[in-house]
């Protein structure tokens, strides 16, 4: 858990890496809050049978629960716990976010107004480590998103995208077959 | 920025309540809906142009750095947007009062309507951002990024993609954009909150048909 926030937190560090940039991401990064929010509930959820950990998930589930509350009431985060999210997670604005049944690799984009996942616990989405998601993406159903693609704003997706594949549009269409997304991420 | 925020509620207090009345003012202080965006965003605006041009922080500028300071997290909370304060918004604007706007275009004209579910931004790639000109509609769920304009008197139908420069008076619709009307009036539009519309709902004229 604690590797899995330090490298979200440090996304949202550009430059600095000072204490003081650290405070700031923290107050002022409404997605990195409900990121750190969620990496709490998904230790809480694995150590879920471990009974031996009672004494201290069961006070934290009285934290989590409050906690993603907040942060689904006054930013319209929801990452829920179903979704298997990598490391380093970067959440660039906030409102209207729904993540659940899904799979995302280390290193991903998302943003605002975005749906990711199923209602159902299978057949959810899965993402390939380092992919941009920008905001309005809509992407349910069963499809794999390879490593590195990149998803522009507003793109429904319904079928499988080849990894470093720049996709756009409703339907989305391969835009590129080759996109280099290292300098938007 | 005062002059400005009464143009705003002036503008929003003639859409909601087009019969008037003296209680329509009590309703605009009792749900501000964009109106609480729009303040907290000419705040942020003036206290920037203010730096800008010098001035030191002084009590009276330190108080307003504090009341946009909470103002801004009120519109984070209650109307879920960002609207950056260096964006130049001229007098007389309307945002949706149902939020979800993030919008960092770089110029706003005077009587746009800006409706809920909105980004205007920046194209991560050239770093480019929107100018959007005077008496504009937008509709919901619109994504507009990138060094573009929109021309004076454009409509943007609800649940656009649009990445290129369309003219002044024209109708754009899809994702990605397509141009399905030029040379159109939007006042119709604009003379109401309704935002459920789309192109085949559009009178056609002979000279309103796309080239």
């Amino acid at each position: 858990m604690r590797a899995a926030m330090s490298a979200d937190v440090r996304r949202y560090l550009r430059d600095s890496t000072s204490r003081g940039a650290v405070v700031q991401a923290l107050l002022q990064q409404y997605g990195l809050q409900a990121t750190l929010v969620y990496r709490l509930g998904r230790e809480l959820r694995r150590r879920r049978w471990q009974f031996w950990w009672w004494p201290l998930t069961l006070p934290g589930w009285l934290l989590y629960w409050p906690a993603a509350l907040f942060v689904r009431a006054a930013y319209g985060i929801r990452l829920g716990l179903s979704a298997d999210i990598g490391a380093g997670l970067y959440v660039g604005h906030f409102g209207g976010i729904e993540l659940t049944h899904c799979t995302l690799g280390p290193g991903c984009n998302i943003g605002e107004q975005t749906r990711i996942g199923t209602r159902t616990a299978t057949d959810g989405p899965r993402l390939g480590e380092r992919v941009w998601l920008g905001g309005h993406v809509v992407i349910t159903g069963n499809l794999s998103i390879g490593d590195g693609a990149t998803v522009g704003a507003g793109a429904h997706v319904s079928s499988d995208v080849p990894p470093r594949a720049l996709i756009m549009g409703n339907p989305a269409r391969v835009m590129s077959r080759d996109y280099d997304n290292s300098a938007i991420l | 920025m005062w002059s400005a925020l009464r143009a705003d509620a002036a503008l929003i207090r003639r859409l909601r309540y087009p019969q008037g009345g003296a209680w329509s003012a009590l309703g605009l202080w009792l749900r501000p809906g964009g109106l609480l965006i729009l303040f907290a965003q000419r705040l942020g605006h003036e206290l920037r142009t203010r730096r800008a041009a010098g001035a030191r922080w002084t009590p009276a500028l330190l108080t307003m750095r504090v009341v946009e300071h909470f103002a801004t997290y009120a519109v984070v909370v209650f109307a879920k947007s960002d609207v950056l304060s260096s964006i130049v918004i001229e007098p007389g604007v309307y945002l949706g009062d149902l939020g979800h706007l993030i919008i960092g275009a770089q110029r706003i004209g005077s009587g746009t309507m800006i409706h809920h579910r909105i980004t205007i931004g920046m194209n991560l790639a050239d770093k480019g951002k929107p100018t959007i000109g005077a008496n504009v509609w937008i509709g919901p769920g619109t994504v507009i990024y990138g060094n573009i304009t929109l021309g004076d008197g454009a409509t943007v139908l609800p649940g656009t993609v649009l990445t290129k420069s369309i003219p002044a008076g024209a109708v754009v619709q899809g994702n990605p954009a397509r141009v399905v009307r030029i040379g159109f009036d939007n006042a119709a539009l604009r003379a109401s909150t309704n935002y459920d519309i789309d192109a085949a709902s559009l009178p056609v004229s002979a000279e309103a048909q796309p080239a």
